[in-house]
């Protein structure tokens, strides 16, 4: 073997062994190389083997290059040594210990969320008690007593007269903050809701709304529309259309109903969607110049919007569940599931 | 009612497709259904918003989609001749019920069912076919909107009175039903009975049959909210009273009784007699001004003046126009439109929504602050996660036969559904095991759950927050109790009292008081066999609950910092045998006055069984000292370890277990 040959060689090994030390990841592999590359009958070993037979001249040099390669070996063999701990076989297919928390119902998940986006556009969060008077349900909201409309929200009653009741909508907060504070603000409100609606796959008597109003002095329609569409976008994805048609509220004028493409079907039409391509997820309009005068704000000098939606409505198509009562069953097998 | 298509376009001079129909009818928000749609006949049904009484006919919706594709309405013709005398007399009783009232009779006039074009017609219009004239002023109520009623003249007695019902007064409807009325119920009487409630349905006594040959018909206006009150009361809709609660007006009243005449007289012959009516007859019609920069900014969408002025004239609505302001003078049947916004609305309809500009509004930052309230539930909703329960959301409305698991009365409703959601919950207690139950029977073990929400107070009649606490497994009751340390811990509150002594509540079990600064703060429970039978639970559970409203202070303090300790700390492990009724608390108070430099006492681990005599317990706890300027050297810990053992020995007679 001549002296270039046997250096070749060297540096093959020296290659060899970093390659093959790169890919180990388990002890015993790490082993396996360490008695093939330094062990007895190793590739150290063989070459130390030469040493003997090699010219007289080049036996000094040949003897320090395979001292480099030793030393180069063992500095590998140290340093996985150094990044795998030795414990024995360790089968790594087996399952993790899984680590048990408290979740948080999807009703509050959703919630927040939607709460989250409006934040984000410094809204204010807002609450109002469930057992409302007839006055901030209905009469504040341009509905006085017998109004066909109030047909819209079947409602549960808590005294004879049927002036104390539990409220049908979050609404009544409206009434409730403006009375307190001067415009302009934006604020929304959460909070459980009862109507008189037997309990199916899409209604519940007791569920869950979030409502939103904003007042200034210059607030159109326009902006309704933007900001409706963004929570939207940031709600169910950037890639979701957003659909306004005129509907009808005591409370607003005028009065919209917001629909986006079907979150199943893309707008293809399915029977999420009754075919239709779209969903219908919420309602809202300008705040009627009669709600204002209901609270004494100037009714000319001041305009503002109001949307409402249901909570559960909303994540019920966020996460394609099929059935309101899943919200009230609490199933835990649901909660785990849908909470984030 | 039902919209065909066949029908709507006899209201319309020029044509327009089917599609364009449905196209133009989603523009407008009025969601239509198709019923029906085949070759020859579309038929729709639409959503009507609760102010638009004139979209509950064809002739409304000709108008409604006219200006869409600038057709132009066209009324149906009206053809008689008077040949009678006969005036009937009519009378208001009090004008606030009703507005107008009027009504003509027919003679001679041939009463037979309907022939099969006029069944066919009624029938694709949503209603029962019956005999021809019934038939007709159906038909003319679905073209005009106006609820006729067709009475047998001969079964009438002299004359016509419109009043209130006397107390106790009956009557039986078409439908063949006995009524019991009072005063706030509005009927059609003659000289001797009640033949009508108003403006709801037809009374069987004066019904026109298959030998009825003279008519009486009528046509009115009856107050809005006097036919809502009565219809609600008697729990009876009908298709006339739904279109009288939204409001008609005295026009479409005359017109309709013209019409209706008309068709009898084409189909069934007989002799007419004069209009008799009393009330108002004409309304002044409003006007409302809209100024078109109120416009702009209220929608924020620049819309021509031509567009304006064409869209108000196709809709039947009359205009001038003083520079910025249109001043519209409103149809008799627009009775929704009264306000400028009303006009705006009807604007952005017709131009479109999709055609107002999105955008953002550019507002000076004022910040709206947010409720502590909600706050407060954010924060015990995660502290609560964070502690490992799930959390959980029950109804407020309880079954009536929950009420007794509740330590007080419930708050019941006027008109439940159902018996199973009649009171308002007191306590989250029963909905928090009823959840355990749900659970268990699917094959769950072990649950630590909350909820956060809120129970109703009957004394008060008021509501507050409350978090309910269940936990399932071993060792139930100290897990939850466990738990509701360490939320009050994360209040900064350590000085809770526990009052085992307050008793049992009958139907729920052993009672645990919480005490914080001397006042109620919350209650576990230990429930007893009757409720664990109830819901079918096993005894591996405990439940409680926490009135957080009074730890709003606590929970949204500032935490102070203080600086970690400088010097070591030393441990010592203790395991002493007790008497089984031992009160820890005590215990520690008693080892906490011994004024040693201890930092902590903790209860590591309990036991009761054979390895230690009856009546005992034993309890193993670690001390932690620290002295907060120096190191403790190892004979003064054990010099303190000495005085800890003496002092228990001395106090509680307690053992060192070996």
């Amino acid at each position: 073997m001549d002296w270039q040959e046997l250096l070749r060689k060297i540096e093959e090994i020296k290659k060899q062994a970093a390659g093959e030390m790169s890919r180990i990841s388990e002890a015993s592999e790490k082993e396996q190389w360490r008695i093939k590359y330094l062990g007895r009958k190793g590739h150290l070993h063989q070459l130390t083997s030469l040493v003997g037979k090699a010219p007289l001249q080049l036996r000094r040099k040949l003897g320090a290059e395979i001292n480099n390669l030793k030393q180069y070996l063992l500095a590998l063999y140290q340093e996985k040594k150094e990044a795998i701990r030795d414990t024995g076989f360790l089968n790594v297919s087996l399952p993790g210990h899984r680590v048990s928390s408290g979740q948080l119902h999807p009703l509050t998940t959703a919630t927040r969320e939607m709460v989250k986006i409006f934040t984000r556009m410094g809204f204010g969060v807002y609450t109002g008690p469930d057992m409302e008077t007839d006055y901030y349900n209905f009469e504040a909201l341009n509905m006085p007593a017998n109004h066909p409309a109030r047909d819209m929200w079947d409602t549960f009653y808590l005294n004879e007269e049927g002036t104390r009741l539990l409220r049908t909508h979050t609404s009544p907060v409206q009434i409730r903050v403006m009375e307190k504070i001067t415009p302009p603000f934006r604020i929304i409100a959460v909070g459980r809701c009862f109507r008189r609606d037997p309990l199916d796959a899409s209604h519940s008597p007791v569920f869950h709304q979030m409502e939103g109003l904003m007042v200034g002095s210059d607030i159109c329609f326009s902006h309704l529309k933007g900001i409706l569409i963004h929570f939207c976008q940031e709600f169910f994805g950037h890639g979701i259309k957003v659909k306004f048609s005129p509907s009808y509220f005591p409370f607003t004028e005028p009065s919209a109903e917001v629909s986006i493409s079907c979150v199943i079907c893309g707008g293809t039409g399915c029977t999420t969607c009754s075919r239709k391509g779209w969903l219908e997820i919420l309602g809202c309009g300008m705040v009627h110049p009669r709600v204002f005068q209901a609270v004494g704000y100037e009714k000319d000098k001041i305009r503002g919007f109001a949307f409402g939606m249901g909570v559960e409505r909303i994540a019920m198509l966020r996460h394609g569940i099929t059935d309101i009562r899943f919200f009230l069953q609490n199933d835990l097998r649901f909660i785990q599931q849908v909470s984030s | 009612m039902r919209y065909p298509y066949s029908c709507l376009r006899q209201y319309l001079q020029q044509p327009f497709s089917p599609e364009e129909l449905i196209l133009w009818l989603d523009t407008l928000g009025l969601s239509p259904q198709v019923i029906k749609s085949d070759p020859e006949d579309l038929v729709l049904e639409i959503e009507t918003p609760a102010n638009r009484p004139d979209l509950l006919s064809l002739i409304g919706l000709a108008r409604a989609i006219a200006p869409f594709g600038r057709l132009t309405v066209q009324l149906p013709r009206c053809c008689f001749a008077e040949d009678l005398q006969e005036v009937f007399p009519v009378n208001i009783e009090n004008i606030e019920d009703c507005l107008y009232y009027s009504c003509r009779v027919m003679r001679g006039v041939k009463v037979a069912p309907s022939p099969s074009a006029l069944k066919d017609t009624v029938e694709k219009l949503g209603f029962r076919s019956s005999l021809n004239v019934v038939d007709l002023s159906n038909l003319v109520m679905a073209e005009t909107g106006q609820p006729l009623h067709v009475f047998d003249l001969d079964r009438i007695c002299k004359k016509i009175t419109v009043r209130r019902a006397f107390s106790g007064e009956k009557i039986i409807t078409l439908d063949g039903r006995q009524r019991l009325l009072d005063n706030d119920i509005l009927v059609i009487a003659d000289e001797e009975k009640s033949v009508a409630l108003a403006g709801i349905m037809g009374g069987a006594n004066s019904e026109v049959t298959n030998q009825t040959v003279n008519l009486l018909i009528e046509s009115a206006v009856f107050s809005p909210g006097r036919i809502r009150r009565g219809s609600k009361k008697l729990g009876l809709s009908t298709e006339a009273a739904l279109r009288f609660e939204k409001g008609i007006d005295p026009q479409t009243a005359c017109f309709g009784l013209e019409r209706l005449i008309s068709l009898i007289k084409e189909m069934a012959g007989g002799h007419i007699g004069p209009v008799s009516w009393t009330g108002e007859r004409e309304k002044k019609l409003s006007a409302v001004e809209l100024d078109a920069e109120h416009l702009q900014t209220f929608l924020g969408s620049e819309i021509p003046g031509d567009f304006l002025t064409e869209l108000f004239s196709q809709s039947g609505f009359s205009v001038t126009r003083k520079g910025n302001v249109y001043q519209v003078t409103i149809p008799s049947f627009r009775n929704d439109i009264q306000d400028e916004v009303d006009l705006i609305e009807e604007v952005a309809k017709y131009w479109t929504y999709e055609r107002i500009p999105s955008c953002f509004p550019s507002v000076e930052i004022i910040p709206t602050p947010t409720s502590r309230q909600y706050l407060l539930l954010e924060r015990i909703q995660d502290i609560m996660m964070r502690l490992g329960c799930t959390e959980v959301i029950t109804s407020s409305l309880i079954p009536e036969d929950w009420e007794k698991f509740c330590p007080d009365k419930c708050i019941p409703i006027v008109n439940p559904l159902s018996q199973n959601a009649s009171r308002l919950r007191s306590c989250l207690i029963p909905g928090l095991l009823e959840v355990v139950r749900f659970n268990l029977t699917r094959g769950r073990e072990n649950m630590q759950l909350f909820e956060l929400g809120t129970v109703y107070q009957y004394q008060e009649s008021a509501e507050k927050l409350s978090l309910g606490l269940v936990v399932y497994r071993d060792k139930a009751f100290f897990t939850l109790k466990g738990i509701v340390e360490s939320f009050f811990a994360e209040c900064g509150i350590f000085s809770l009292e526990w009052k085992s002594s307050t008793g049992c509540l009958e139907n729920l079990g052993q009672l645990v008081e919480i005490e914080w600064k001397k006042g109620k703060t919350g209650y576990l429970v230990l429930p007893g066999e009757k409720v664990l039978k109830f819901f079918d639970i096993g005894s591996a559970v405990a439940v409680g609950e926490i009135f957080v409203e009074g730890l709003e202070e606590q929970l949204f303090r500032i935490k102070k910092f203080v600086p970690p300790p400088r010097f070591p700390s030393s441990r010592r492990d203790f395991s002493f045998i007790f008497s089984e009724n031992v009160v820890w608390p005590e215990v520690e108070k008693i080892l906490r006055n011994l004024h040693l430099p201890v930092e902590s006492i903790d209860v590591f681990d309990t036991y009761q069984g054979e390895k230690i005599s009856p009546g005992c317990l034993s309890i193993s706890f670690s001390v932690i000292f620290r002295h907060p300027e120096r190191t403790l050297l190892a004979e003064e810990v054990e010099e303190f370890t000495r005085l800890i053992a003496k002092t228990l020995e001395e106090n509680f007679s307690a053992r060192i277990r070996q």
